[in-house]
């Protein structure tokens, strides 16, 4: 037996919100109107992409392609890599705000 | 090669969209902005420093509030730490879903009369303290959660976030999990710098998930290999995922200092970061372990992080430092600290044949090796 031996399985994200497991602070100087500045951008960019998601499932619905389509889908190389560009330029934009 | 426990990992793509993106900002922070820092460092933060106090920081100790009087040093910190958090959040969500079906798995293998392989577990183990509490890379819950039990979320856990780090490297979604070319590597390793030795039996120390183990069967596919660790869903899912490779493995929950094997019973006997995550006042024992264990000829090899201090800069070990410190790795320090090859020679091994060194292994990267011969 050991700590984290527990009577029922927890889930791993509640064990994440284990209050025990408290954020250290590292930066000295939050200035929040950065962190406001990255987060409502990325909001921003979270709705565009929802609403553009809504878009072409509706289109492919519409047009006969049936719902577990979109979950069976295998992704290209080239689909990949133009994912990871996206997800690059994403990573830096919101790091360069927080700088 | 079809794999049903991959089939059952599967992420969903919105699972996978979110890992990547982790993966994405892992790869950033660790990468270039790392990179960044210690260009700021040395052309900008050292020499305020000196203009102001007349010298230079001689030691990481003294070069750690330099840095952290940074804004951009804060912020790498503070990335550093929420990526950590978001990678376990986010293959949690996947491991919280697709566990029922692996543990139904692991339950239908284990009373399969012609499973490949063995599984012996250590249902009274004791844990040894301080190894029992500790959070490797904050993995919520540790290597051992429910360790006693039938749950296998350490386990699936600990895969899934390796599965992040390879999204990180650009193998995206059609990846295998845990991929056992580290083991097909290890072999290489060994046979080049031991040309005449024919491993006949084997043995894993901290076989973790199996991925070592699991390469190293491949490789030298007439031995018998075995692995061991201290936990007991790591061994378990390992014997799983073993049998879902066609692999026959013996995997075995047990203490590497105190394996339970008769002596002299192997001819190879290798690790991979073992010595850093467990305990500092392990590596003796373990050595002598290892060393009572092997054959006459028989052969210790060891693979693990080339971060001893005199190798690398300040403002590497600087950060290097905050690792320690903020993302579960509290052994690691003491290990890049002790000297190996003395170790070695006081568990017995031969001082002709002892040995520890760095050896590049492409890409700019490099092992720090270690072990000796019998």
């Amino acid at each position: 037996m050991n700590k984290f031996d527990a009577p029922e399985r927890e889930s791993v994200v509640l064990r994440m919100q284990d209050p025990k497991r408290v954020r250290p602070k590292f930066v000295r100087e939050p200035d929040m109107d950065k962190v406001i500045d990255a987060l409502l951008r990325l909001a921003m960019e979270i709705s565009v992409i929802r609403d553009r998601l809504d878009i072409h499932e509706a289109l492919a619905e519409l047009h006969g392609i049936p719902a577990d389509a979109i979950e069976s889908f295998e992704a290209t190389p080239q689909i990949e890599a133009r994912r990871r560009e996206r997800r690059d330029r994403l990573v830096r934009g919101v790091i360069a705000d927080l700088r | 090669m079809t794999s049903r426990l991959y089939e059952m990992y599967r992420p969903t793509q919105e699972e996978h969209a979110r890992q990547a993106f982790v993966g994405a900002l892992k790869s950033f922070v660790n990468g270039e902005m790392e990179r960044d820092l210690v260009r700021r460092y040395h052309e900008e933060l050292m020499p305020a420093h000196r203009e102001r106090h007349g010298s230079e920081p001689t030691n990481r100790y003294e070069a750690i509030p330099v840095m952290e009087s940074d804004h951009d040093y804060q912020l790498w910190c503070s990335a550093v730490y929420s990526s950590q958090d978001l990678l376990w959040e986010t293959t949690g969500e996947t491991v919280d879903r697709v566990l029922p079906a692996m543990d139904a798995r692991a339950a239908e293998l284990e009373a399969d009369p012609q499973r490949l392989g063995t599984l012996t577990l250590a249902p009274t183990l004791q844990l040894p303290s301080p190894i029992d509490s500790v959070e490797i890379h904050r993995q919520p819950g540790g290597y051992y959660y429910r360790q006693s039990q039938a749950d296998l979320s350490a386990a699936v856990l600990y895969m899934g976030s390796v599965e992040i780090y390879r999204n990180a490297k650009g193998f995206g979604q059609a990846a295998q999990p845990c991929d056992t070319g580290v083991g097909r590597n290890l072999a290489t390793l060994v046979s080049s710098r031991y040309p005449d030795l024919q491993p006949t039996r084997v043995l894993d120390l901290g076989c973790g998930v199996g991925a070592m183990a699991m390469g190293l069967k491949q490789a030298l596919p007439s031995a018998e290999v075995h692995g061991l660790d201290l936990s007991a869903p790591f061994v378990r899912f390992a014997h799983l995922w073993a049998n879902d490779l066609g692999l026959e493995l013996h995997m075995r929950q047990a203490d590497a200092a105190a394996t339970g094997y008769d002596s002299g019973q192997f001819d190879l006997i290798v690790s991979q970061i073992l010595f850093h995550e467990t305990w500092h006042d392990k590596l003796p024992a373990i050595m002598r372990e290892a060393y009572r264990l092997l054959k006459p000829g028989g052969v210790f090899f060891n693979v693990d992080i080339p971060y001893q201090p005199d190798r690398i800069g300040l403002p590497e070990q600087v950060l290097n430092h905050w690792q320690v410190v903020n993302n579960g790795e509290p052994f690691w320090v003491a290990f890049a600290e002790t000297a190996i090859r003395p170790s070695l020679i006081a568990a017995g091994f031969d001082p002709l044949h002892a040995f520890a060194e760095y050896q590049a292994v492409g890409g700019g990267r490099e092992y720090f090796v270690f072990g000796g011969r019998k």
